[in-house]
């Protein structure tokens, strides 16, 4: 969590990095080129900001026609460069980049965000009234055309390092990746932090999903983006996964714990792209997710957990077996507006946890499942696309007021279940294990004032099913208004 | 006009002619604890949770568990470990809660249940029939039945299933349970004396279990005001401001009984105050004692009716007064008389005496468990024990009764009790 004294320091660099980013935005050849828009488009309409994702790629469409572009997209590749030679060049368009004629490329990128929430909960729990939740810095680029790399890490004491990771581009259609960067699953958790349309990402992609872990990975796209594809293999269940306990272990007992190591995969189709239609449709997506990983006997189960850290749903069942993840999507972007929707589902196995019955010691009982959705929308107000990332017409502040976005999302999360002709219970070998939900509608304004700086208002009603696990206890509805100001660079 | 009339009435006449709403009580738990028959208990636990019950027997952790009794099956219980000197790794005993993982969840009415390993009793009987000589004798005490327990289709051995004392249970016995319940917890030898104005000390002995959230001066102060009025109170007033606080006819019924069962570990126990209940009615000062664990009952034939008498503050200021001392008296020849009710001479064997209700009891309750403890092999005790204890039994209930009228005779003549027994006067842990 930030400081109180981190965050001027925050201000100033977003401040100060004004002129140079108008600057970067006259027209300029290059920054129409592909490798900018290939950075534009897997950011966002911004840069830097997919360093949360794979590399940028090489030749493919224009970035209004990627529908949904700023998650897990294989933009295109190298594109030609204006430069000639093996001249070494340190160029400042979308942001500070260090160029060796075509072979070389190395982009540097910064992330500031500071946040100023308040709320009916006590927020000092989850970092106060003001905090700064990411402060990244990091390197993103290729070589040769074929190789690409990220290198991003957190500009705090004790910082982790968040995607490392490098990309292998023999054809478009057939990448590898390695390294540490996001599992493939569920649209929402592959958009970067700097690029969501709220403050927070909803909790069934923040909890559900995993987020990032050491593995490998192919990917590519195909029938010009009609049809990507990403499948992976990883070390664990995802760095967001709490750490796994084993059960109690008798004296002198040994068990061992099975290996973390996950599967996942992901499609997403466009299923109108190369139909004869009003582009306007075209940007429809779909998009599948699914992954395995096995979790030891324990109470590993995933757990619920308001925006801001409350626990409303804590560990308590025993879990052994796979963990099986599914998630299916949907997203539109037509013109300034932009729907989108996901429904992600973890079903926990349950093998040999239960206390048995006449037909057997400790029988298997029904998996133990978790499941989240979210429905949200967001209208332009100044009529920019939404395709690929708002990018103001009129930046702030030479050319005008920036871009103005309005956001509305509803989401659910809950837990327990099982096998439902059973009442539930909290006993934590409960064939129906009592659970808890939160409903959240989220109300927001976005202000883009250019392609480096942005504003988001958030009003945020949280609603816990079982107010006793509420933030604030007896009281199931809580209201918070979270304000934040972000540089991306 | 007029048809609609008579429809009106129609339909009135109909609806008061039906049948009320029907109202249907609790599932009775009367024949859980029905001791004509040995029941059968089936637990199933998972191993693991078994094996750490087991193994971790000395802690009060709750484990999942489903109970079955007769056709009736309760899932998402929690069985905890219990008891003080009984506890066992091999044969556990056992509280079974039905509310503990599921909310208001109940099993026959009851909230929980006891089952009580009989480590401290090799016959297995002593506390199923004292607490039904106390209930005879218009004791308020707790139900119990024997049963053969099955952990996980494994014979566990002979329990007692004991109702357990808590606001169900006292709704029964008092009419009323919403009032404060005090579990007695043995810490040290006392034996009412003051223990001064601070609260907590008295929380330390009487734990509450029920009301639990309340504040220490409402649970504890009427205990602290009862135990300054036995220490404090003037003589002349005694009488009156004990009885405020405790039905002493009742308590000496409670202590003769015990006297009589030679119980020397209950109220007046060598060791001090142990094993009983304290109910308080809410709105009352008045508390009531509910009798527990009467494992050490059926003691010494010779057992002295004015065993530790003079160390408890209340039963020493109450002997010093002669009423009372017949009080006593009269309760304990009570209970010999309860348990030797209908014994008479055998018609068929003169000079034989047909035996009374208890040894009758205890003939047939031997009958029902005896080829189920013989197998029970996780009991601590041989087989040959076993059968010792149950004979052993048989004599008590045959020739307590002509002792302690005895003992009664000559105390009220002013002698002393016949029996010293230097062994219990002087102290015994569990």
């Amino acid at each position: 969590m930030g400081s109180l004294s981190d965050t001027p320091l925050a201000v100033v660099v977003a401040l100060l990095s004004l002129a140079r980013p108008i600057e970067a935005r006259l027209p300029d050849p290059f920054a129409r080129g592909p490798i900018a828009e290939a950075a534009q488009e897997q950011a966002g309409g911004r840069p830097a900001a997919a360093s949360e994702k794979q590399a940028p790629g090489k030749k493919g469409k224009p970035k209004k026609q990627g529908g949904q572009p700023r998650e897990d997209q294989n933009p295109p590749p190298e594109a030609p460069d204006d430069t000639d030679g093996k001249r070494v060049r340190f160029v400042w368009k979308t942001g500070p980049s260090l160029r060796v004629g075509k072979d070389l490329r190395v982009d540097f990128r910064l992330k500031l965000q500071a946040d100023f929430r308040g709320s009916d909960q006590d927020l000092e729990p989850a970092g106060g009234t003001l905090e700064l939740p990411r402060r990244r810095f990091g390197v993103k680029g290729h070589v040769f055309r074929v190789v690409e790399f990220e290198v991003e890490r957190d500009l705090v004491q004790d910082g982790v390092w968040r995607d490392v990771y490098v990309n292998l581009r023999p054809l478009n259609a057939l990448q590898l990746q390695a390294g540490k960067f996001k599992v493939p699953f569920s649209r929402e958790q592959l958009i970067g932090s700097t690029d969501l349309d709220f403050l927070y990402r909803s909790l069934a992609a923040e909890i559900l999903a995993p987020n990032r872990d050491v593995g490998f990975m192919l990917h590519g796209q195909a029938w010009h983006r009609t049809v990507r594809y990403q499948v992976g293999t990883f070390r664990g269940d995802g760095e967001n996964t709490p750490a796994f306990e084993p059960p109690p272990l008798l004296t002198g007992e040994e068990i061992a714990l099975p290996s973390a190591r996950s599967v996942a995969g992901r499609v997403i189709v466009r299923p109108l792209a190369p139909l004869p239609v009003p582009a306007i449709v075209k940007t429809l997506e779909i998009g599948a997710s699914a992954m395995r990983s096995d979790l030891p006997e324990g109470q590993n189960h995933l757990q619920g957990r308001t925006i801001f850290g409350t626990r409303f749903f804590r560990r308590g069942f025993y879990v052994n077996g796979p963990r099986q993840r599914t998630g299916i999507d949907v997203s539109w972007s037509p013109g300034p507006a932009s729907v989108s929707a996901e429904y992600l589902r973890v079903e926990d196995a349950r093998r040999g946890v239960g206390v048995g019955d006449e037909n057997g010691l400790d029988n298997d009982l029904a998996p133990l499942p978790a499941r989240g959705w979210y429905v949200g929308g967001t209208w332009a107000l100044t009529g920019e696309k939404k395709a690929g990332g708002i990018e103001p017409r009129r930046p702030f502040p030479l050319h005008g007021p920036g871009a103005i976005e309005i956001a509305a999302r509803y989401e659910g999360l809950r837990f327990g279940g099982g096998d439902m002709s059973e009442p539930p219970s909290r006993s934590p070998r409960a064939a129906n294990a009592a659970g808890n939900a939160e409903g959240i509608v989220t109300l927001g304004v976005n202000w883009y004032l250019n392609r480096f700086i942005r504003m988001q208002l958030n009003g945020i009603r949280e609603r816990v099913e079982d107010a006793s696990a509420s933030p604030v206890p007896g009281r199931a509805s809580v209201w918070t208004v979270a304000c934040r100001l972000q540089f991306v660079m | 006009m007029k048809r609609w009339i008579v429809g009106l009435l129609l339909v009135a006449g109909a609806w008061l002619a039906c049948p009320g709403p029907v109202v249907r009580g609790q599932s009775s738990d009367a024949p859980l604890f029905d001791d004509g028959t040995l029941h059968r208990v089936d637990l199933w636990v998972n191993s693991r949770d078994w094996a750490f019950l087991r193994a971790n027997f000395q802690l009060n952790d709750y484990y999942p568990a489903t109970l079955k009794w007769r056709d009736q099956t309760v899932r998402n219980v929690g069985i905890r470990s219990r008891g003080t000197g009984s506890r066992s790794p091999f044969k556990p005993g056992l509280r079974v809660d039905f509310s503990r993982f599921t909310t208001g969840q109940r099993f026959l009415g009851l909230k929980a249940l006891v089952l009580d390993n009989l480590t401290q009793d090799a016959s297995f009987l002593h506390e199923l029939v004292a607490m039904k000589l106390f209930r005879r004798l218009e004791i308020q005490a707790p139900r119990e039945a024997l049963a053969a327990v099955y952990v996980n289709n494994t014979y566990a051995g002979v329990y007692a299933v004991v109702e357990e004392p808590d606001d169900t249970a006292m709704a029964r016995m008092f009419g009323d349970g919403s009032g404060y319940l005090h579990e007695y917890k043995w810490l040290y030898e006392y034996r009412f004396e003051d223990l001064g104005d601070d609260l907590e000390r008295y929380r330390a002995l009487f734990e509450p279990r029920t009301r639990e959230l309340e504040t220490s001066f409402a649970l504890f102060e009427p205990i602290a005001a009862m135990v300054r009025t036995f220490n404090q109170a003037p003589d002349e007033e005694f009488e009156e401001k004990a009885s405020e606080y405790l039905d002493l006819s009742r308590f000496l019924a409670y202590a003769g009984a015990q006297a009589y069962l030679a119980e020397w570990d209950g109220l007046l126990g060598y060791a001090g105050l142990n094993n009983f209940y304290l109910y308080r009615r809410a709105g009352s000062h008045r508390f009531d004692i509910v009798p527990w664990d009467e494992d050490n009952a059926f003691g010494p034939l010779d057992y002295p009716l004015d065993s530790y008498h003079e160390g408890n503050v209340l039963m020493r200021r109450l002997m010093e007064r002669e009423p009372w001392r017949d009080v006593y008296f009269s309760a304990v020849l009570a209970a010999a008389a309860s348990a030797e009710e209908g014994r008479e001479a055998d018609p068929e064997a003169p000079g034989v005496l047909a035996g009374g209700w208890m040894e009758r009891e205890i003939l047939r309750l031997q009958a029902l468990v005896r080829e189920r403890g013989l197998a029970d092999r996780f009991k601590p005790f041989t087989n040959e024990e076993f059968e010792q204890a149950s004979a052993a039994m048989l004599t008590f209930a045959r020739e307590r009764g002509g002792i302690t009228k005895a003992d009664v005779g000559r105390m009220r003549a002013g002698r002393p009790s016949a029996s010293a027994l230097p062994a219990l006067r002087a102290g015994r842990r569990k």
